[in-house]
C-alpha cells in the first residue's frame, strides 16, 4: 500500500466523524464552569482576610481522617465537611516518580493547576516532567534551551511554571564574581513546552521573590553578589517589575520604601496586594530586623510595617483564609505569626510542634487555597506529625490520623498536596518517592 | 485602568517581546507576540470552533481511534485553548490545540487507557470485495493506529492526514525533523504491514 493510498484511507476513516452540532455549546458550558470556579476562588482570595476558618472545619478535618492500611499502595481515605471548598473526601496515595536519569538534578516538585511538575537540571538545561493530573505517571522530560543558571526564583500560575533570575554558573568565577544574564523561562504545562520570557527592565539577580497575581508575574528585590576583583561588595536591589503574559511586556514597579537595605525572604499575593516579608541586610541574626512591605497594586503604592519577629532560617510564608501566616522552624524551635492587613501588624502564634531529638525541616503550605485556605505543617523527615493551623483558636492541631509516615517536601495545589522526597534525601542511596493527597 | 495598573506606554519602562526573543520562542507563534488590544473574546473562539471543530475532532479520532474518546480529547484541548484567551494568537490557535491533543494523548497512553484495546485482535476482513471492504479497511486502519505508540501515531496523522510539513510536525511534537522522519517511516511501515497482513488472510 502506497503513502497516497494510506493518506486516502486516513481521510476516509476520519470522514466517519461528523461535526458535533453541540460542540460549541458543550465547550461554552465547560468554560463557563471553569470561569465560575475561578471567580469564586478569586473572590475568596480577595476576601481572605475577612474569612476566618472555623474551628468546626479544622476539627472536622482532623476528626474525619481515617487510616486504611489495607490498601496498597498506602492509602488514607478521608472525608471532611463539604463546606470546605466543596470537597467531600480525600485520599492519600503513593504516586509514580519521574525518571531520575532523564530529570537530572532535582530542583523541586510543583503543583501547577491539577498537574504535578518535576523540575530538574541536566547538562545545562532546566528539565520539566509533567504528570497531567497529580498522581498519574510522569511524561517524558522536557529540556529548556541551554540555561546555565542557578538560584532562579519560581512562581506558578494555573497553567505555567515561571523561572526568573539567577547566576550563570558557567561564566561566573570566584574572582570576578557572579554573572547575571537576562533570564526568564516559562513552562506551559498543557503543551509541555518551554519559552523564553522577554528580558525584564531590571537586572537579573539572586534572592528575588516572585508571586503570581492571576494575570501577572511580579518580581521584587534581591541581591547582586560581590566582585572580589574590584572590591565591589554585594549590592541589595530594591526594584521590581511585573510581567504580563497576555502582552509579553514588563512594567517597572514603583519605588519601594526603605533605604535600599531590605532583602526579601518570602512574598504572597493576597487581595490585590503583594505582601513581602523582608529583612534588613546585615541584621540576619536580629529578630527585630524583620520588615513587611505591602504593594497596593491598585494604588501603585507601597506601605511598610514592622515585623515579623521571626528567624528567617527555616521559614515559610503562606496565605491562609485568616491572612498571611509566617512560620519559622529551626533546630527544634518553632514560632509563627499572622499578619493583619487592616492594622498592618503581626500577632504572635505558637509554632507547630517539631521533633526536638533531631533536626527536621518542616514544610508549611496552604491547603484548600484559596477558599478555605489553612496552613499545614508537614515534616520533611519521618517521625514528625503533620499539623493543621486552627486559625480561630490560634493553635496547631496534630493530625495524628494522617500517620507518621506522611512526610516530605510539600507543595500545594488548589485542593491537593504533593509530598516529595527527592532521591538520596532520606539516605544517600534512597529512592525518590511521591505521595499525593487529593480529593477522592 | 480598573485593575490598578498603568497601561500607558512609559518609554524605557516597557520592554517588547520581540526585542529579546530567545531561540526557545515558539516557532509557530503559539503565544501572542504582541498585544492586540482587548481579549479576543468568546465569540471569536466560538467561530473558530464552528469553523474547525469537525476537522479537529477528526484529527482527534485518528489519534485515539475511538469516537467517544476523540470527543473527550478535542473538548479538553479546546477548553484549555479557550481559557488561555489572547495568550494564544488566532494564527497559533489550531497548532496549540493540536499540540495539546498530542501531549494529552501521550499522557493517556502512559496511563494505559488504551492498552486493553490495543491488545485486542484485528477485526476479520470481509469475504467479498464489495463496498464493505472500504469500511473494513477503515476498521483495520484504526486497529493498526491503536497499536502504534502515540508519538509515532501522531507523526503519521500530522504528516499524512493534517498535511503538515516535517518541520511543522517537528514543531508540534517538539522534536527534531530527523525524529519526525524516523517516527513517520516506522509508523507507516507498521500500518502497511498490518493492512497487508489482513489483506492476505
Amino acid at each position: 500500500m502506497t503513502d497516497p493510498m494510506i493518506e486516502e484511507l486516513l481521510r476516509q476513516t476520519a470522514d466517519r466523524v461528523e461535526a458535533d452540532p453541540a460542540l460549541s455549546e458543550r465547550l461554552r458550558g465547560r468554560v463557563r464552569r471553569v470561569r465560575r470556579a475561578r471567580r469564586r476562588r478569586r473572590a475568596a482570595a480577595a476576601g481572605a482576610a475577612a474569612v476566618v476558618l472555623g474551628a468546626a472545619v479544622v476539627g472536622g478535618l482532623s476528626r474525619h481522617w481515617t487510616d486504611d492500611a489495607s490498601q496498597d499502595p498506602t492509602a488514607v481515605v478521608a472525608t471532611q465537611p463539604t463546606a470546605s471548598a466543596g470537597v467531600s473526601g480525600w485520599r492519600l496515595r503513593t504516586a509514580p516518580v519521574p525518571d531520575a536519569a532523564a530529570a537530572g538534578d532535582d530542583l523541586g516538585m510543583f503543583a501547577v493547576g491539577q498537574s504535578a511538575v518535576a523540575l530538574g537540571y541536566r547538562d545545562g538545561h532546566y528539565v520539566a516532567s509533567v504528570a497531567a493530573t497529580a498522581g498519574e505517571p510522569f511524561g517524558s522530560a522536557r529540556p529548556s534551551s541551554p540555561a546555565r543558571l542557578t538560584s532562579a526564583v519560581t512562581a506558578v500560575s494555573d497553567t505555567t511554571l515561571y523561572l526568573w533570575g539567577g547566576q550563570d554558573t558557567a561564566r561566573g568565577t570566584p574572582l570576578a564574581g557572579p554573572v547575571y544574564p537576562p533570564s526568564g523561562l516559562a513552562f506551559d504545562v498543557a503543551t509541555q513546552t518551554w519559552s523564553v520570557l522577554p528580558a525584564a527592565p531590571i537586572e537579573s539577580r539572586d534572592g528575588a521573590v516572585a508571586v503570581w497575581t492571576g494575570d501577572r508575574l511580579i518580581i521584587w528585590g534581591g541581591l547582586l553578589g560581590e566582585v572580589p576583583s574590584t572590591g565591589t561588595p554585594a549590592r541589595v536591589r530594591s526594584d521590581g517589575a511585573a510581567y504580563a503574559p497576555a502582552t509579553r511586556t514588563w512594567e517597572l514597579l514603583p519605588a519601594a520604601p526603605g533605604d535600599g537595605n531590605l532583602v526579601p525572604q518570602h512574598a504572597v499575593w493576597s487581595g490585590g496586594r503583594m505582601i513581602v516579608w523582608a529583612r534588613e541586610r546585615g541584621e540576619s541574626s536580629a529578630l527585630e530586623g524583620g520588615r513587611t512591605l505591602v504593594l497596593d497594586v491598585a494604588g501603585r503604592t507601597w506601605t511598610e510595617a514592622a515585623g515579623p519577629t521571626l528567624d528567617a532560617a527555616g521559614s515559610s510564608l503562606v496565605l491562609t483564609s485568616a491572612g498571611p501566616v509566617a512560620v519559622s522552624v529551626l533546630f527544634g524551635q518553632s514560632h509563627a505569626a499572622r499578619f493583619d492587613r487592616a492594622t498592618s501588624s503581626w500577632s504572635a502564634l505558637p509554632g507547630p510542634t517539631v521533633p526536638s531529638a533531631t533536626i527536621c525541616p518542616t514544610s508549611v503550605v496552604a491547603l484548600l487555597a484559596p477558599a478555605a485556605a489553612t496552613a499545614v505543617a508537614v515534616p520533611e523527615c519521618a517521625g514528625g506529625t503533620p499539623q493543621l493551623l486552627d486559625a480561630a483558636a490560634g493553635a496547631w492541631v496534630p493530625l495524628t490520623r494522617w500517620g507518621t509516615g506522611l512526610s516530605g517536601i510539600a507543595s500545594a495545589g488548589e485542593s491537593f498536596l504533593l509530598l516529595w522526597k527527592p532521591p538520596g534525601r532520606a539516605a544517600p542511596d534512597a529512592a525518590a518517592s511521591l505521595q499525593v493527597l487529593s480529593p477522592s | 485602568m480598573g485593575d490598578g495598573w498603568d497601561h500607558r506606554p512609559r518609554g524605557d519602562d516597557r520592554v517588547r517581546a520581540e526585542d529579546h526573543e530567545g531561540k526557545d520562542a515558539r516557532p509557530e507563534d503559539l503565544l501572542a507576540q504582541e498585544h492586540r488590544g482587548a481579549d479576543l473574546g468568546d465569540e471569536d473562539f466560538e467561530r473558530f470552533v464552528r469553523r474547525r471543530g469537525r476537522q479537529l475532532t477528526q484529527f482527534a479520532y485518528l489519534l485515539v481511534a475511538d469516537r467517544a474518546q476523540a470527543e473527550d480529547l478535542v473538548q479538553t484541548a479546546l477548553v484549555k485553548a479557550w481559557l488561555r484567551g489572547d495568550r494564544v494568537t488566532p494564527a497559533g490557535r489550531e497548532a496549540y490545540v493540536r499540540r495539546t491533543m498530542v501531549t494529552t494523548v501521550v499522557s493517556w497512553w502512559r496511563l494505559g487507557r488504551w492498552r486493553e484495546r490495543a491488545a485486542g485482535v484485528l477485526p476479520e476482513p470481509a469475504a467479498a470485495p464489495d463496498l464493505t471492504t472500504t469500511v473494513d479497511q477503515r476498521d483495520l486502519l484504526l486497529a493498526a493506529l491503536r497499536r502504534l505508540p502515540p508519538r509515532q501515531r501522531s507523526a503519521v496523522v500530522l504528516r499524512h492526514y493534517a498535511g503538515l510539513t516535517e518541520a511543522e510536525t517537528a514543531a508540534v511534537l517538539r522534536c527534531s525533523v530527523g525524529t519526525v522522519k524516523s517516527q513517520t517511516s516506522r509508523g507507516l511501515a507498521a500500518l502497511r504491514g498490518a493492512l497487508a497482513t489482513a489483506e492476505t488472510r
